[in-house]
């Protein structure tokens, strides 16, 4: 499909009846490039939604998929306004004209705007389709349905979005999911049409199922007997393969659980010595802590020792007192206090005999004496009091020193204690939000995942040898159900038929499993091509190649072989996915199959210069036609003097504002864009247009 | 004249008594910061003699721990303090019972000077522990008690 | 027939005859809108006008 000419009246910002002719190779001397040109908001998706529109009769976009439908009206608003006050529906229509293999379409689709009290009703009109055959004879089709098969015939409705794309769908295309790889699996399915060879292959499935059963019922002897088992074993099949399904889904569920893990872990890994030096500190910690502990025992247990020391000059006192007791020998004293008292009191006689009497010198003396002594438990008290005191002070200094040496001991282990304190506090500040789970356990998690890939791949081996085995033995029994037919000369026309409609069975699931991977392998080589010649330097030197794998998801390696599509920058994801579709585009048309205009809507958000340089300058001889939209933004000077290098710049439109909801459509001459353009890089915001009439 | 046995008798059979009113004091700090009541009542003793702080009990008095759980360095330091009191009159020790009952005021006049000067910051008005600050009051005592040295 | 239809059918000259007659019928049917059963019973039909053929041939 080539555009040619699209003409609007009052469809979406464009009021009035406006038109953009896009430059096509062989009209414009091999120029297949179309730059419509306009800041956001001033329509661009704007003829997006008309080529949609009037091919399909659409009116929503992928993007739309959350606006109210009532939002999205496609009439323009400010035609409606006026109506307001005349009463009169708008008609809106879109017309497209477009060349597919030669013939020329035209196709118009209207619209009819109109206010009901103060709500706005939009109402599907008209479709005409004009097809101009090679022999010149102009068809008209008014039949919706004849109209859309025509359509579809040429472009695929589901398949639109390949080729009329915006940069958001291009990053959804290599987004690592699993809704992305049905998404590029569908794409791939619907523009090759294999939709039909599907349904048939299900449909002779069915056939052949049914009849084999009847076989099963009818047959007799050793035939019924194989049929009966081929009917059992592809049941069986049937299970194992469901079964195989499962299994990979589940293994690809676990890749997917293991990644995430892996970056956790690495995430983790850097603040893993953190960790350990943290586990260091709080066993450190803890062991201060017992330590201080048994300190305050300890000390407890000293209190009363050091009790004494308060009173030891009291110690000193009496134990130097009793001492010097001693040294006079008053204590034990040298005569018992009980014989003076009896001399004195009882006796009033010496031990020699001589007579003590008051008042005499010997009675002085001995008077002297008593009060010396004292009572002798008194004075084996004493001395018992200065064994012990003396032992007391022996130990003092012991005991000064222990007090000494558990006070500080106990300081240092204050001082430790608060250090490790404050390097935990520190360390944690450091790991901050990012820990989140303990790294053993993510291993442990880990382990227990892979042991489970493990175990689910012996399964799916098994599973598969088992499903082989079924197979080889559902081929073996067929070639014996043929021998038997041949040898017994059936010609029962029921196993012909069973037998027949098995074997276009397998004819088609061959030509459809090969087609698909030839199909498949073609896309991944043109993807390719094209990603080399578009990538830049820094993208060169990381990425190898693009994947497309079995199940149609997209891989990306890097230069060492790796599996690098997680990691690489938004940018390089656009290039990924315009390389993929540039040759999806390729591939179908490779066989004269589709041709293909690009149509692109803001391609160069994300990409860097090289990237952009790339796409310019490679992009128009990729594909048959190649319409951008872009902002001012994205194309400027730069851009636009790449293109003119090319040589393949056909056309050049503005899209200008005239007030809110109305925008003009102004063709200009490609030399005009330098002057109109930004410069890149530093200019100011403000510039001015220039009309020239 | 005879009326006592051994000699440092130590009589086991006293029921030493304090103050009611540090009846919480003495149990909560039993375990705590002294073994048991004896050496608690023991250092009250020793500060208070060392202070020459001697407060009756009067009225307030109630019986708090056997005199058999004392020591014989603690009953040696309680005769050396009534020794010197005494002037090195040995018959000042002869009876337990009065030498206990000097201790007792001794003792609650140095339980008031180790409020003052450093239980008060770990108790509540009712004279009861603040639970908080118990874990290193073994350590603060110890202090305290240098300190009281240094004085 | 449409065009990718149009390489399985070139492809399916490599297999015998009937397969590849039977295999197209149900291609054409397929691309004709029908509903998966009705073409399989449409298909019904078409095998055994094949295998009649066979029976008449020979």
């Amino acid at each position: 499909m080539i555009l040619e000419k699209i003409t609007m009246k009052d469809f979406r910002q464009f009021r009035g009846v406006q038109n953009i002719e896009f430059a096509s190779e062989t009209e414009n001397d091999g120029k297949n490039v179309t730059v419509i040109f306009g800041e956001n908001g001033r329509g661009k998706t704007g003829l997006f939604r008309a080529v949609v529109f009037a091919l399909y009769g659409e009116r929503r976009l992928s993007q739309d998929e959350e606006a109210e439908q009532k939002e999205l009206y496609l009439v323009n608003s400010a035609a409606m306004e006026d109506t307001k006050t005349n009463g009169k529906p708008v008609e809106a229509f879109v017309e497209l004209v477009f060349r597919h293999k030669d013939q020329k379409y035209t196709i118009k689709r209207s619209l009819l705007g109109v206010f009901d009290k103060d709500e706005r009703i939009e109402q599907v009109g008209s479709v005409t389709l004009f097809h101009t055959n090679s022999d010149g004879n102009t068809l008209a089709f008014n039949d919706p349905d004849d109209i859309r098969k025509t359509i579809n015939s040429i472009l695929d409705k589901n398949v639109k979005e390949y080729f009329l794309f915006d940069g958001e769908k291009i990053q959804r295309l290599t987004m690592a999911s699993i809704e992305q790889r049905k998404e590029v699996a569908r794409g791939i399915k619907n523009l090759l049409n294999v939709d039909d060879l599907e349904k048939a292959i299900n449909a002779l499935q069915r056939l052949r199922k049914e009849l084999n059963t009847e076989l099963s019922k009818r047959a007799t002897g050793e035939y019924a007997k194989i049929v009966h088992q081929l009917n059992q074993l592809d049941e069986k099949r049937n299970k194992l393969k469901a079964k195989l399904e499962e299994i990979e889904d589940e293994y690809a569920h676990l890749n997917v659980e293991k990644r995430k893990i892996d970056k956790l872990l690495e995430e983790y890994k850097e603040i893993f010595h953190l960790l350990k030096e943290r586990k260091d500190a709080e066993t450190q910690l803890k062991s201060e802590k017992e330590q201080t502990g048994n300190l305050l025992s300890e000390m407890r247990a000293r209190t009363a020792k050091a009790s004494q020391l308060l009173i030891s000059s009291t110690i000193d006192f009496v134990f130097d007192s009793i001492d010097q007791k001693k040294q006079k020998g008053e204590i034990p004293s040298e005569i018992r206090k009980d014989l003076i008292e009896r001399i004195l009191d009882i006796d009033h006689k010496c031990i020699c005999d001589r007579p003590v009497l008051p008042g005499t010198p010997e009675h002085s003396a001995l008077i002297r004496w008593k009060n010396k002594v004292s009572d002798v438990e008194l004075e084996d008290s004493a001395l018992e009091i200065w064994r012990s005191l003396s032992s007391i002070r022996n130990y003092r200094e012991d005991i000064s020193g222990v007090v000494e040496t558990l006070l500080q001991r106990y300081a240092v282990c204050r001082n430790n204690i608060e250090k490790l304190r404050k390097k935990i506090e520190s360390i944690n500040e450091q790991i901050g939000a990012s820990e989140r789970k303990d790294a053993a356990d993510l291993e442990k998690t880990r382990e227990n995942i892979e042991k489970k890939q493990i175990r689910i791949e012996a399964e799916r081996m098994t599973t598969k040898s088992e499903f082989d085995s079924v197979e080889s033995e559902y081929a073996r029994l067929s070639e014996q159900r043929k021998i038997l037919e041949r040898e017994e000369n059936i010609r029962n026309e029921l196993s012909q038929r069973a037998s027949l409609a098995e074997d276009t069975y397998k004819a088609l699931q061959e030509v459809y499993k090969g087609f698909t991977e030839e199909i498949k392998n073609r896309i991944a080589i043109e993807a390719n091509k094209y990603f080399v010649q578009l990538l830049d330097k820094e993208g060169l030197e990381t990425l190898s190649k693009i994947l497309v794998n079995a199940d149609y998801s997209l891989q990306i390696l890097d230069r060492w072989g790796k599996p690098f599509l997680a990691n690489i920058s938004a940018g390089q994801r656009q290039i990924m996915s315009i390389s993929f579709i540039a040759a999806l585009a390729k591939v179908a048309s490779m066989d004269s199959i589709l041709e293909m205009p690009l149509f692109m809507d803001t391609p160069f958000g994300k990409l860097s210069y090289e990237h952009r340089k790339n796409l310019i300058k490679r992009l128009p001889s990729y594909c048959a036609q190649w319409i951008l939209l872009a902002t001012d933004t994205e194309f400027r000077k730069q851009e636009a003097s790449f293109l003119r290098e090319g040589g393949r710049w056909g056309k050049f439109y503005v899209l200008r504002s005239e007030g809110p909801g109305v925008t003009i459509i102004q063709e200009r001459d490609i030399e005009e864009a330098q002057s109109l353009l930004h410069e890149n890089m530093g200019e100011t915001n403000e510039y001015v247009w220039r009309y020239t009439g | 004249m005879k009326t006592w046995g051994k000699p440092m008798n130590m009589s086991g059979d006293i029921r030493v008594k304090t103050d009611k009113k540090y009846k919480n004091l003495y149990n909560d700090l039993k375990n705590l910061i002294v073994g048991d009541m004896h050496e608690l009542f023991f250092l009250c003793a020793c500060l208070g003699y060392k202070a020459n702080k001697v407060k009756d009990l009067g009225s307030n008095a109630e019986e708090r721990f056997w005199s058999r759980t004392i020591t014989p360095e603690e009953y040696a330091c309680y005769y050396a303090m009534m020794l010197e009191k005494n002037n090195m009159d040995l018959s000042s020790i002869r009876d337990d019972k009065l030498v206990i009952a000097e201790m007792e005021k001794y003792a609650n006049g140095g339980m008031e000077i180790l409020l003052e000067d450093f239980l008060n910051e770990y108790c509540s008005a009712d004279y009861k522990l603040d639970s908080t600050y118990s874990k290193e009051l073994p350590m603060a005592l110890l202090h305290f008690i240098r300190d009281k040295l240094e004085q | 027939m449409s065009d990718i239809n149009e390489l399985i059918k070139m492809r399916l000259e490599n297999y015998p005859p009937d397969v590849a007659e039977l295999a197209l019928a149900a291609i054409q049917s397929s691309e004709s809108g029908m509903p998966e059963s009705s073409i399989a019973d449409y298909l019904e039909k078409v095998v055994r006008q094949i295998v009649k053929k066979r029976g008449v041939a020979e």
